[in-house]
């Protein structure tokens, strides 16, 4: 710290630390602590509280759409909305004058509904203080299903990120220490844009390989086991395996970008140098290579492991309601469906528990430090 | 025979580079090439008609213009709070010493290495406690939560490059504290700053995963791609997704244009 | 001149547990160009951050001409620092560069680029005052660097082994150019290095360093010919040396009863007889013949010869010791290979000390290894 102030000035120090203070405070750990907190407070639902809770989001929600309605003129295409009200017939409608002086007056109705209601819900919350102390039962009152819902999820991102270990080793060692200048150049380009391209976009280009007619089918139609024309198809959406392949697809290239960084440091060299004395492929790999980019591969699991296990876009694309939810979709109705937020937080920091003991037996495995895993 | 074997196993190694690459890209050409089908829901293997109609549809989408402005107005607080985040880490870590910034870092990097959806709610949870409801804000806070850390590490990265006499030398010379920072440290950590900044909005700009827990009512251009997707399978969703490749592919090309000419 | 005389008063540093410096009194005389020289790790650097402000005392002041420096910091100290990496800044070009101080200071920009141009016409670099440092030459950046410390006036320069990156011939002119630059400016100038060459040549006066204590404050030529402890004897120049006990002290001489006979040579302040002792003898005093005209002289036979120009080396031994010599080519004609030789030395051209550290000067040691 004095080291700092001598150079940088009370002033600036200060502010630097305020700024760091504030991220860290508000940003990470005192969300985390309140997310933990109501985790720890088991809700009984359909109590008197959690249904004013529950009305007022839904006010709160058909307020918004009012609002972005009257300044944007109401969608046509509410698809992908949660939005009551938008069932009523007018939706589609440009808006007249008359249409926003009823929308306005809508809006200033609701406003009173959720101001007496936020009124009730501090009540409630006053006397519920009193009435819920903490317990663990939203841990252990998972249900078997989805108890089984975790740990296929857990499941499907260790083998994603085996799947990707595997794959992307030769492929950044190929990039790394097998390709001249421009090939490389050529190869990292041809990575990187996959890479760098929406991942819903990439998730959604999947569609076509996946639809009814799309390609899978229309192969499998050329070779004589499907017909397009009378919809004997196989609906692939159905199969967990779309689900794991598109995870692969989706998430892969977090693997080869940090093994590739770590690779690209080694000294060819030292590579050269093992062969002259006689070392065969895989002992130069094992011996020279592999320790070498022991923080890269635990980089790369680590990334593709949190990301996969957390991923909401892909099961929410793929399976189109054909399959079983996922263990990250059900997060999202705890919290957006069916409004159970303290469940929907035990779930959610059970989430965080799983990659965090993940990470920390990643790092025992390769026996890397926290620091080295920053590239 | 040595260079005999070594050919042959470089043979296969490029042939599993090539099935890579292809599988990489497959999906993403078969994307591209549906968008310019007149075939929907969009297809490549029930080709009917070369065409661009569904480009012009993208401009009757109010909605999704919307949303996409939602992004924009997302990314323009995040962007600079991520930087200004980012690198008064980056100061306070490279030069403060001991075993507390061990811990600060950890902290500091734990975002980025924490599921994206659990971010979104954590901030959602907190939030209410003070009566904000899910909106852009919440958004914009969830999001810098996480970018800030990759500013923080590509500005560390370059201040530990930093010959740290610079500084003692500009001191010595008379400067204060501030027209040091000004004169001498952030001209140094320029491109870092540059380039973190672009990384942010990169960041922020795709992220689904914290802003669909984040945002509640409201929408980004990745949300609304989303839903929409989810719902149905049209071409003007490929259309779009013309659009990002295309985007993305003259960034890239010009970049690694520009590092091979630096070169 | 305008200069200012730089004070020590009881300074000490210390690092945690590891002391650096020993509490340390030093006067360096205004318009003075004092060096402080010594191994690395001795504590100069130290003294030298010290004194810009960098690093605090553990005890005792500095004082700058009138004012006491505790409690200033580095930047409204009147010194200027060059590093030893030179530091400049490389977004800025030459005349940038030298302009910083001033700039920082709040100049404004015409006067800043008159004063910077002068400055560049000092350490000859017109011409190049629009080139970024990276286009410039080791000696121009030395200068660059020297222009930019002297732009902001300072009373006392500051030193940090600068010239260790230039090659051998640049090193040598650029001491001539440091040494005129100090002369026309009349700063003090505070020159920290390990290279014996660069001390001795440039200082009026220099302070040898050893383990966080100065052992000998002088000029060039007393520290070369009068060494006041074995380290300085050992680390400045080259000596033989002999080591034995006092057995006679008579009229400011002793006689060291050491393992290759009986030799005398000056006496060191408080010398006792019976004491463990060193005695000093520099090559070039030494003169070899076959038969020794006085009986200050021990018999030795040549090992090797190295004619080196001007000088002829004549490495030999003595019992299991090793002596060199060094002979000016006349008196190196008439020495004959075969025959037994001795060596003799002036009482007056050799001390002898009480014995303590000695320099380490990396295998030229006193042990012969055959």
């Amino acid at each position: 710290m004095k080291h700092l102030i001598e150079i940088y000035g009370w002033p600036l120090t200060t502010f630097f630390s305020a700024c760091v203070g504030l991220w860290l405070a508000i940003l990470i750990v005192a969300p985390q602590f309140f997310m933990a907190e109501l985790s720890l407070r088991f809700e009984d639902r359909g109590d008197r509280l959690t249904q004013t809770v529950n009305d007022l989001d839904v006010l709160y929600r058909h307020k918004g759409t009012m609002e972005y309605d009257l300044e944007h003129g109401p969608a046509c295409n509410t698809m992908g909305m949660i939005n009551p009200m938008m069932t009523d017939d007018s939706s589609c409608a440009q808006l007249g004058v008359e249409g926003k002086l009823r929308l306005e007056q809508q809006i200033l109705e609701t406003e009173d509904l959720i101001q007496s209601l936020l009124v009730e819900e501090q009540n409630l919350k006053e006397i519920k203080a009193q009435q819920y102390p903490y317990s663990v039962k939203n841990y252990t009152a998972m249900t078997g299903l989805h108890a089984w819902t975790l740990t296929k999820t857990v499941v499907f991102a260790l083998t994603v990120t085996l799947i990707a270990l595997a794959a992307c080793y030769p492929v950044a060692y190929a990039l790394a220490l097998r390709s001249g200048p421009v090939k490389t150049a050529i190869l990292f380009t041809a990575l990187f844009v996959p890479y760098a391209v929406n991942e819903l976009m990439r998730i959604y280009a999947w569609l076509t390989v996946f639809d009814l007619h799309g390609l899978l089918n229309t192969l499998l139609a050329i070779v004589g086991f499907a017909a397009l024309a009378s919809d004997e198809v196989i609906v692939w959406y159905r199969f967990p395996g779309t689900v794991l392949v598109v995870l692969v697809y989706t998430y892969i290239l977090f693997m080869v970008f940090p093994i590739y960084n770590t690779m690209a440091t080694l000294d060819p060299n030292q590579v050269e140098a093992a062969r002259d004395l006689g070392a065969k492929t895989w002992r130069i790999h094992w011996r020279i290579i592999i320790p070498h980019t022991k923080p890269g591969i635990a980089v790369g699991c680590i990334m593709t492991f949190m990301l996969a296990a957390g991923s909401f876009s892909v099961p929410h694309i793929i399976t189109r309601g054909l399959q079983p939810k996922w263990f990250t979709q059900l997060i999202y109705d705890k919290f957006f469906e069916s409004s159970n937020w303290n469940l929907g937080s035990a779930y959610s920091f059970t989430l965080l528990l799983i990659c965090i003991l993940f990470i920390l037996a990643i790092m025992a495995i390769f026996g890397v430090k926290l620091r080295q895993l920053a590239r | 025979m040595k260079t005999e074997t070594m050919s042959r196993s470089d043979v296969m190694l490029n042939v599993f580079i090539g099935m890579f690459v292809m599988f990489m890209f497959l999906p993403l050409m078969l994307m591209v090439m549906a968008a310019f089908n007149s075939a929907s829901p969009p297809s490549v293997t029930d080709w009917q008609e070369l065409t661009l109609a569904w480009f012009p549809r993208l401009a009757e989408e109010d909605r999704l213009i919307g949303c996409l402005q939602n992004s924009f107005r997302i990314a323009v607080f995040v962007v600079p709070a991520s930087v200004l985040l980012g690198l008064s880490a980056a100061i306070l870590l490279t030069r403060l010493e001991g075993r507390a910034t061990n811990v600060l870092y950890a902290f500091l990097i734990s975002p980025m290495l924490t599921p994206g959806i659990v971010l979104g709610i954590a901030t959602i949870v907190f939030w209410r406690n003070f009566g904000v409801a899910a909106d852009l804000f919440t958004t914009i806070l969830a999001q810098t939560a996480f970018i800030a850390s990759f500013p923080m590490l590509i500005i560390m990265a370059r201040l530990q490059r930093q010959d740290r006499f610079q500084e003692e030398a500009a001191l010595d010379l008379g400067a204060s504290p501030f027209f040091l920072f000004r004169r001498i440290t952030l001209p140094f950590l320029l491109p870092a700053i540059v380039s973190s900044a672009a990384l942010a909005f990169l960041m922020s700009f795709e992220n689904y995963n914290t802003t669909v827990f984040s945002i509640g009512g409201s929408c980004t251009l990745t949300t609304e791609i989303a839903a929409q997707a989810r719902k149905a399978h049209t071409p003007v969703i490929n259309a779009l997704g013309v659009i990002f490749v295309a985007v993305t592919l003259m960034f890239s090309v010009i970049y690694t244009l520009r590092k091979q000419w630096e070169k | 001149m305008r200069g200012k005389e730089v004070v020590l008063d009881k300074v000490s540093a210390k690092f945690g547990d590891f002391t650096a410096v020993n509490p340390t009194d030093l006067v360096v005389n205004a318009g003075e160009f004092f060096s402080i020289l010594g191994p690395s790790g001795c504590g100069k650097t130290t003294i030298l951050r010290m004194i810009s402000g960098f690093l605090n005392p553990a005890s005792g002041s500095i004082r700058i001409g009138e004012d006491i420096m505790t409690g200033v910091p580095a930047n409204q100290r009147p010194t200027a620092l060059i590093f030893q990496n030179l530091a400049l800044f490389p977004y800025m070009s030459v005349w940038e560069n030298i302009a910083f101080g001033l700039e920082a200071r709040g100049v404004g920009k015409t006067e800043r680029r008159k004063r910077a141009m002068e400055l560049i016409e000092l350490v000859a670099l017109s011409g190049e005052e629009m080139k970024k440092i990276d286009e410039l030459s080791g000696g121009q950046r030395q200068r660059v660097a020297v222009a930019r410390a002297l732009a902001v006036e300072p009373a006392v320069l500051l030193l940090d082994e600068p010239l260790s990156a230039l090659d051998l011939k640049l090193r040598q002119h650029m001491r001539a150019e440091l040494r005129q630059i100090q002369r026309m400016t009349g700063v003090t100038f505070i020159y920290i290095t390990h290279d014996q060459g660069e001390a001795l040549t440039m200082s009026d006066r220099v302070a040898v360093m050893n383990h966080g204590r100065i052992e000998q404050i002088d000029t060039s030529d007393r520290i070369y010919d009068h060494p006041s402890t074995p380290f300085v004897a050992s680390f400045v120049g080259e000596n033989n040396i002999l080591r034995g006990r006092v057995t006679a002290i008579e009229n400011g001489i002793a006689t060291l009863e050491s393992e290759l006979g009986s030799l005398r040579g000056r006496k060191a302040p408080e010398l006792a007889v019976g004491v463990d002792a060193m005695l000093f003898v520099r090559p070039e005093v030494l003169k070899i013949s076959e038969q020794p005209q006085s009986d200050n002289s021990v018999a030795v036979k040549p090992v090797r010869r190295d004619m080196e120009g001007a000088f002829v080396n004549w490495v030999l031994s003595a019992g299991k010791r090793s002596l060199v010599a060094h002979l000016t080519k006349a008196a190196d004609a008439g020495i004959d290979h075969d025959r037994s030789l001795h060596i003799e030395f002036a009482v007056d051209d050799a001390i002898v000390m009480a014995s303590g550290e000695l320099a380490d000067t990396g295998g030229q040691d006193d042990e012969a290894s055959d």
